[in-house]
């Protein structure tokens, strides 16, 4: 299938303009939970510490924060936060007696069970739960009256870079899709005493630019040669912990702008950092793995960047856009309208396209192909302006009729928006996935806000060939949609393939890879065993002709440097079983492999939860400290690699993968500098001087 | 009007730099309306094969950021206001051989750019004519000095793949810059060539 390329950027940015402002209505956010209806006290968020370490192809995320009670009788702290993308929480842990204790990961159930226990005995106990894909709920008990209590969180997640643009999002912002829950409680976002956001980046690829969208008051530095800083506090722009342990003056970076005052912290936005590889960088293959142990399996993560050889696509082609208009959308449809117009009137005359709005059932506004003429863009946006959003979330039915709406002789794509579940009709993955086969189409799905069904929505796209792309309301909007257009409108590399030979691997992670479209970089955990010289081949079609990318490295006998990679691929294996339950049911032996790989690895899954007791109840009740050492080890490494300067992991170096460059957002700009400017003045200066002199 | 009072006019009307100021204020303007990257102004590579040729041209009027188009523009006004006096219709020919020039390598050498704003690569070509014009007629060490540390800073920016002490919301292109002092180059080679003939007759 290919897509036409022509109207594509004016496409994709009034569909990206669309999603952007659709979702920045959402308005939930993270913080302490009340129940709705005044029954407890609210307690006070008093302080919350953000540390981000993204080094090695993954990010390290630590959240400190406070929780003070001001009443005078002892009470339990309700925390709720997003769960970030593909973000495995690997340490919980609690202050008690003024002693940092870290949690130990048990079944769910057990886990509540015994923090049920400990709460009503009076004990201090902590526990961190997952809400499916919605949320990571942390429960203490009890906050002392009229006392503090300190927590810390700590998550990992791989950092892939996108067309030269790396992505990190600390989420904050919630969807509103679970109406029960909002229903019950209150959230309080506030953060009544000190916020600070500090992130540390260390790249062995020269990065020449940092940024925070809407951010005005962050702080970036750059420290290095590939290594920058950001800080971002609520106590005067740039008076986080980093930015005074570093006590450098920012460059301009492409995040100038610096503010005096900023105002008092509120949870409800999502932090969003960017950074930037040169331009001109090779295509690579990176290398980073963990083996303790010489004589026994070690975990590594393969990340593939490719050059770009996939060459831009020119003909015409067939639109079905699929919107959602459930009741969460309510309040937001103005908007909705208003985009689709702007997206009709960008395709050219020999495109065509379709409209479908899917709520309780799905309905065709557009009764068929159109060509977007000005009389039906005017036509058809009368008539999306027209319609009231209201009731559940059809999205089987929806992409059903949009799948129904293909013509076998023209070229179509599907570009799905949606901000919640499904939870009307058919909701079942497997029904899903059974469908989108059914013809050859990509969809291409914007994932809006953090609690979208995104596994469901991920395994959909995946199955269909396409590309999902996460979109919070931080979001740069003119980046997505250079994301964006720079993949539709470029061949992609379908049924890629990896072949490892020469060293012994296994357990790979993603066991299926896709299609990689342009800009997007492949990352694959596994294990492996020995060490030696292996050649990697790596595969795929492109437009139906077979392409072959082939090089050789080693794999080493030992490291100890990155012990985070094991709960990486834990974590990314449980996210596998997972989506093959929701494929085919809720298997014993599916369940029992996800929850050995979570407890194996003390991780927070969908059927695990991580407790905090004090040290002495842990003994009492047959737990483990399993988790406490495993930490150590990881804490232990982090200090380590905290003292050195990024580390280059690439292996091609010898024979490169890829002869390319690296394919970049394709976008430049002619600028002079401050100081040519300067010697120019001079140069006037000199030739007014001689003018003068001369008389001429 | 004698033949004496006619050219003192017309170098007068030369000396006040109208069309640099012109420029400056449609940049500015620019920037003040449109504010950065607008959409429909920049060099987009598909948006120009679909028949939007206008953008060849707002292109390079057009910029990304606030110090983006704060030094841009100035140097702008620093180069025309050096080079205005030398001859309207030079500056003229230099601002086009600059644009054709640019857009030339834009076009047929970075087919993977697709998107272009800025005013340095024209900038380039103008510097470059400038210079010359100005060793030619005061034969002054600066002149000279001053195209050397233009031919240092691109063979630098080369080498380095990005512009020197710049940095702006789209990455540098220094290949626009080589681009324009080519056109500018070209404009002197094509302007001598006619100078000589001319003697030669």
């Amino acid at each position: 299938m290919k897509l036409a390329r022509k109207p594509l950027s004016h496409l994709w940015h009034t569909v990206i303009m669309l999603i952007c402002m659709t979702a920045a209505s959402i308005a939930n956010a993270a913080g302490l939970l009340t129940p709705s209806g005044g029954s407890l006290p609210a307690l006070d968020l008093r302080e919350q510490h953000v540390k981000v370490v993204i080094e090695d192809g993954y990010a390290v995320t630590t959240v400190e924060q406070v929780f003070h009670n001001p009443h005078d009788r002892d009470l339990e702290a309700i925390y709720s936060f997003p769960v970030p993308e593909h973000g495995a929480v690997g340490e919980f842990t609690l202050w008690i007696d003024d002693k940092p204790v870290t949690g130990e990961v048990l079944e769910k159930q057990a886990a509540r069970q015994i923090y049920e226990q400990e709460k009503k005995a009076g004990r201090d106990a902590g526990l961190t739960e997952k809400d499916s894909y919605k949320t990571f709920d942390i429960s203490v008990s009890p906050v002392r009256a009229g006392k503090d209590t300190r927590i810390r969180l700590v998550y990992f997640q791989t950092t892939a870079v996108d067309t030269g643009i790396g992505r990190y999002v600390y989420p904050l912002e919630e969807g509103g899709v679970d109406e029960e829950k909002l229903a019950f409680w209150t959230a309080n976002p506030r953060v009544s005493g000190s916020f600070s956001f500090d992130l540390h980046l260390k790249s062995s690829y020269p990065v020449d630019g940092v940024r925070l969208p809407n951010q005005s008051q962050a702080q970036v530095t750059q420290v290095g040669p590939g290594e920058w800083k950001v800080s971002l506090s609520n106590q005067g722009g740039a008076a986080g912990p980093l930015a005074k342990e570093q006590g450098k003056q920012s460059p301009p970076a492409f995040n100038p702008q610096q503010a005096a005052n900023a105002p008092a912290f509120t949870l409800d936005k999502d932090l969003v950092v960017y950074w930037r590889h040169k331009d001109g960088l090779p295509g690579s293959v990176d290398l980073v793995t963990y083996k303790p142990d010489a004589g026994k399996r070690g975990t590594f993560m393969l990340t593939v960047t490719p050059g770009d050889d996939l060459k831009p696509i020119t003909e015409g082609s067939d639109w079905i856009f699929v919107l959602d208009i459930s009741g969460s959308m309510s309040g937001k449809y103005a908007t909705l309208a208003d985009g689709v117009q702007r997206a009709i009137g960008k395709l050219r005359p020999n495109d065509r396209f379709r409209i479908i709005l899917f709520n309780d059932r799905s309905t065709e506004l557009t009764k068929g192909y159109v060509n977007a003429t000005p009389d039906m863009i005017k036509r058809y946006s009368a008539e999306v302006a027209a319609v009231q959003p209201s009731n559940g979330t059809n999205l089987y039915s929806g992409i059903q009729q949009g799948l129904d709406s293909i013509e076998a002789d023209r070229t179509s794509a599907i570009v799905l928006v949606t901000d919640g579940v499904a939870n009307v009709g058919e909701t079942a993955q497997r029904k899903f996935i059974e469908l989108i086969k059914q013809k050859d189409i990509r969809l291409f799905t914007f994932i809006m806000g953090n609690s979208a069904n995104r596994p469901l929505l991920e395994a959909l796209t995946k199955a269909s060939h396409g590309f999902a792309i996460s979109i919070s309301n931080s979001d740069d909007i003119v980046g997505q949609l250079l994301m964006a257009e720079s993949k539709v409108s470029h061949q992609a590399l379908h049924g890629v393939q990896v072949k490892i030979d020469g060293v012994k691997t296994a357990d790979l992670t993603p066991k299926e890879i896709g299609s990689l479209y342009r800009g997007q970089q492949l990352v694959l955990i596994g294990h492996y065993w020995g060490d030696g010289t292996a050649k990697v081949e790596l595969t795929g079609r492109i437009s139906g002709q077979p392409k072959t990318y082939r090089t050789e490295f080693a794999f080493p006998a030992k490291t100890t440097a990155n012990p985070e990679l094991e709960r990486l691929w834990a974590y990314a294996t449980v996210e596998t079983l997972q989506s093959e339950m929701a494929d085919f049911g809720e298997k014993a032996d599916l369940k029992r492999a996800a929850t050995d790989i979570a407890l194996e690895y003390s991780l927070v899954s969908d059927y695990t939860s991580m407790l905090v007791l004090r040290e002495d109840q842990f003994a009492a009740n047959n737990i483990k400290r399993s988790n406490q050492a495993r930490v150590r080890i990881e804490e232990t490494a982090r200090q380590q690699r905290a003292q050195s300067a990024p580390v280059s992991h690439r292996v091609d170096t010898q024979q490169p993968m890829s002869s390319g460059y690296r394919p970049s957002f394709s976008r430049g700009g002619g600028a002079l500098d401050g100081w040519s400017v300067l010697a120019l003045l001079g140069l006037l200066a000199m030739t007014m001087r001689l003018r003068r002199q001369n008389g001429r | 009007m004698d033949a004496d009072a006619a050219t003192a006019k017309a170098r007068g009307s030369a000396r006040l730099p109208w069309l640099t100021a012109l420029l400056v204020t449609l940049a500015a303007l620019l920037w003040w309306s449109a504010g950065t990257t607008p959409e429909a102004l920049v060099f987009d590579r598909s948006a120009i094969d679909k028949g939007e040729l206008w953008r060849l041209i707002t292109g390079h009027l057009v910029h990304g950021d606030a110090g983006h188009a704060f030094w841009d523009i100035g140097a702008l006004a620093a180069i025309g206001t050096m080079m205005e006096s030398q001859g309207r219709w030079r500056m003229a020919g230099a601002l086009l051989a600059g644009v054709v020039a640019v857009n030339a390598c834009l076009w047929w050498f970075m087919p993977g750019l697709d998107f272009y704003c800025g005013l340095s690569g024209v900038l380039n070509a103008l510097f470059v004519v400038a210079i010359a014009d100005l060793w030619k007629m005061y034969r002054h060490p600066v002149f000279l000095f001053g195209g050397l540390g233009l031919g240092a800073k691109l063979a630098v920016e080369m080498a380095l793949g990005q512009s020197l002490f710049v940095s702006t919301v789209w990455p540098s292109v220094p290949l626009a810059h080589l681009a324009g002092c080519i056109g500018g180059l070209a404009l002197l080679a094509v302007t001598m060539q006619c100078d000589l003939r001319h003697l030669a007759q």
